[in-house]
């Protein structure tokens, strides 16, 4: 295992992405997501190992999606979380017009959960999503899951598998249970479950095996060197010494 | 809009400031400077040094808030190799600069951040080091990049000697004597870094884990912090290595050199992309900048106090720019006017009214009709001098969190997206995109040590690894989709099919409230000279005497003249960056507030 920090996740994330095909914009995202995620001590680097291997398999232009009312769809099977969550943010207020948005098929749907998180900041709204015996309701500052649904996002498979995602804002306040905060103030809990600490983490521990497999994706976006790009490209080519 | 609020301990000076483009003046005839005038790499590359520098915001703090050295140890043997420590304490916590002094070959000497090996190589620690601590650093730092630091490190740097200047120095000293006046000016550092990492890299803390505290929120005050201790370690081992071969007829060196010596800096494009990179942050540093030379614009009159300390300081720039040595034929020309247009101005000053009617304002208007940019950029950081109740506490409003990806409105109507791009890019709109001069470089991130680099697009293999610094051809190309999404009303559903403009679409949206947050020149056509962007960047450090080794390479200086550690709290914090008059001297002939 190495530490790093979560820059240098980010980065890391960052660069991957585009090794893999995202067009920059999305990148970005993928960097926030990271972040994100890294803060609130969930197995980023791992979830995005297995997203961009999967990417790594397609066309990007596969992946675009074709909206269909509050359904969405991509000329392939599965959705990508990336993708999608950008569009939800992009489109949060369809949210409070639709009953729900329902996506088929996400890869890796833990990573729609910062993008949902932030639209119901956006929102003031709190969201409910749920796929297959998960459960979560995000609201901006917490994340709620109901019935131990947080075992989901440790669990193998969990990182991989393709689940049908069902999104709508909860309308209902006395939905949520009420939040306490534990003595040291580091765990929120409520009743019947877990919800992700409010201390942000900044560092984030990866076993040698994922690194390796995101920076090789990374390095696809370095152009190799050749004798006019040291010379000329950098700018250099005259004593150093004075 | 209240763009950043940090709480320090300038009280009385702290300040926040109206991020909106033009702010309603009640007071005076000057608003903010057009993001359209400012933000041309001609200007940005003229751009000095002033008040809000990251090195005299960090050193006015230092001195007002009494930092001390409060421990320092020196395991270095006569060979030059062996480790260093200098903790700086402040009212709330320490830090301590490792240094690792190494015996380097000659021959593996280079600026290059492509080198593996180099004199000295440092860390910030945040807090104290204990035995173990420095066994780790001592693994880790002198390899660099090779290395790993932790969350308890802050920077990570290294450094080379000026082999000329060091040699002499310490030849100097060790035969009972003082080394040259000319030649230590000619040089101006006995060391220079070629690298100072921060926020995060290669395991450090990042800037958010430290951004809270005080003495953080202004930017790149670890690195700066870094780069003043590593000044005070490099005089130490000159004189140290100068005793070992002189013995005990060994000279002292006298305290005026010393202080005339700064820590140099070479930097290449490395830098260049993070002010595309950083929108945000730029938008803030280049907002106070403006925010401050408007407020000063706007006094009525001017006391006989602050016209006389513009004056001197004036004075004292025309003594710094006689030290200002360079090569290159464009900084050679800039260099040679602006000797030429502060003569000028100091004869203007004399004979004009520089106490009522809006001096300021009538003087900025005088040099913006008659001096070049380079000179105008000069005077308007002079003009802060006077005023430091206006300017300083406006260094609260620099940061910006880097983190922050600014969330797309995809309510947003096309429409209006069109209407943000016309008003705000129009020069790029101007440009014919299929004429190879305007697009004839590209950025890219080499394989080889994993640097940034420019390269010419028709030429080398390099356009399918192209960074994301084109602004101006990447909006463009949205603009364009724009015109063609017909049936598309929102934002939200052009990205959707078009997800390849999200990140030009990111940046047209921030400019509506960040309006210099974006250079606003091509940067990949022909004619580009980044090392203006590097400029622009070092100057807001604090660093004088650009000194251009190419288009994309830069030498510079930083705290020539600064008080060291022990000196600070009876010495000029804050305007020493102004070589004063009578160089013999230490005492200031005329003391900044």
């Amino acid at each position: 295992m190495i530490e790093l920090s979560n820059n240098e996740a980010a980065s890391l994330v960052k660069l991957a992405a585009r090794g893999v095909g995202y067009p920059w914009g999305l990148v970005e995202e993928a960097a926030h997501v990271s972040r994100w995620l890294i803060e609130r001590r969930i197995p980023t680097l791992e979830l995005f190992r297995s997203l961009f291997t999967w990417v790594d398999e397609r066309e990007f232009s596969q992946l675009i999606l074709q909206p269909n009312d509050n359904r969405w769809r991509c000329s392939r099977d599965e959705l990508c979380p990336l993708v999608c969550g950008a569009a939800i943010i992009d489109s949060a207020s369809m949210l409070l017009t639709e009953d729900k948005i329902e996506l088929n098929n996400v890869v890796c749907p833990i990573l729609l959960i910062p993008f949902i998180s932030e639209a119901s900041v956006l929102l003031e709204k709190s969201i409910r999503m749920t796929w297959k015996d998960a459960e979560f309701v995000v609201n901006g500052v917490f994340i709620e899951s109901i019935n131990d649904s947080s075992k989901v996002i440790h669990t193998p498979m969990a990182l991989k598998s393709p689940a049908s995602i069902c999104i709508t804002v909860v309308s209902d306040p006395s939905d949520i249970p009420e939040v306490l905060a534990d003595s040291e103030g580091a765990l929120l809990k409520a009743s019947s479950s877990e919800l992700w600490p409010v201390v942000l983490h900044s560092r984030v521990s990866v076993d040698l095996i994922c690194l390796e497999s995101l920076k090789q994706y990374a390095h696809r976006t370095y152009a190799p060197a050749t004798e006019q790009s040291r010379l000329s490209g950098a700018g250099a080519g005259t004593s150093d010494n004075d | 809009m209240i763009i950043m609020s940090a709480k320090n301990m300038y009280s009385q000076q702290h300040d926040s400031l109206d991020a909106t483009f033009v702010v309603p003046n009640q007071e005076g005839p000057a608003t903010r400077r057009s993001a359209e005038l400012v933000m041309r790499l001609e200007r940005l590359g003229s751009l000095h040094q002033s008040r809000l520098s990251f090195m005299r915001i960090l050193t006015r703090r230092m001195q007002v808030e009494k930092w001390s050295l409060s421990n320092r140890e020196f395991k270095v043997d006569s060979q030059g190799v062996g480790y260093a420590l200098y903790s700086m304490s402040g009212p709330e916590r320490t830090y301590t600069l490792v240094a690792f002094a190494h015996d380097l070959p000659d021959e593996l000497r280079s600026d290059r951040v492509i080198a593996t090996a180099w004199d000295a190589t440092f860390t910030l620690f945040d807090g104290i080091p204990t035995s173990g601590d420095i066994r780790r650093l001592s693994e880790n730092v002198p390899v660099q990049e090779a290395g790993r630091v932790s969350g308890k490190e802050l920077t990570l740097s290294r450094a080379n000697r000026s082999v000329r200047l060091w040699k002499h120095v310490v030849g100097e000293l060790a035969a009972g004597r003082q080394p040259d006046r000319e030649l230590i000016d000619s040089v101006g550092y006995l060391m220079r870094t070629t690298a100072v990492y921060g926020s995060g890299k290669f395991g450090a803390a990042d800037r958010s884990s430290i951004a809270a505290r005080a003495e953080f929120s202004a930017p790149f005050q670890a690195e700066m912090l870094t780069v003043y201790l590593i000044r005070t370690f490099v005089r130490d081992l000159v004189q140290h290595m100068a005793n070992c071969q002189g013995g005990p007829d060994t000279a002292i060196l006298d305290p005026v050199i010393a202080s005339r010596l700064g820590i140099g800096n070479s930097t290449g494009l490395g830098m260049a992309p993070f002010l595309i990179n950083h929108p945000q942050l730029f938008n803030n540093w280049i907002t106070v900048r403006e925010e401050a030379l408007m407020r000063i614009r706007n006094q009525r009159v001017a006391s006989d106090t602050e016209r006389d300390r513009f004056i001197n300081l004036l004075r004292r720039s025309q003594q710094s720019f006689n030290l200002w040595n360079s090569e290159h034929p464009i900084q050679v020309a800039k260099v040679t006017e602006l000797k030429k247009n502060i003569a000028a101005l100091l004869d203007h000053v004399q004979s004009t009214n520089l106490l009522n009617d809006f001096p300021w304002n009538r003087l900025y208007l005088w040099t913006a009709e008659n001096l070049d940019i380079e000179s105008q950029e000069c005077v308007v950081s002079l003009m802060m001098e006077p005023y430091p109740e206006l300017v300083d506490g406006l260094a609260d409003c620099m940061s910006a969190p880097e983190t922050g990806r600014l969330r797309i409105e995809g309510s947003m109507p096309l429409q209006t997206l069109a209407q943000l791009i016309e008003e705000h890019y129009s020069w790029a709109l101007a440009l014919d995109w299929q004429e190879r001069n305007n697009c004839a470089r590209a950025w890219y991130v080499s394989e080889e040590k994993l640097e940034p680099r420019l390269g010419e697009r028709f030429e080398e293999p390099i356009a399918d690894f192209e960074q994301p610094l084109a602004p101006a051809r990447d909006i463009a190309l949205l603009y364009q989709a724009i015109t063609q999404a017909d049936g598309t009303d929102s934002t939200a559903e052009l990205l959707i099919r078009n997800p390849q403009h999200r990140h030009a679409v990111r940046r047209v949206q921030r400019i509506r409230q960040a309006p210099y947050a974006e250079i606003r020149d091509n940067t990949i056509g022909a004619s580009l000279l980044p090392f203006d962007m590097l400029r622009c960047k070092l100057a807001f450090f604090g660093a004088i005497h650009f000194d251009p080794r190419s288009d994309r390479w830069l030498r510079i200086c930083l705290y020539a003249n600064a008080p060291y550690p022990e000196e600070l709290s009876e010495g000029d914090a804050d305007c020493w960056i102004y070589p004063k008059e009578d160089s013999d001297s230490r005492a200031s002939i005329f003391p900044c507030p």
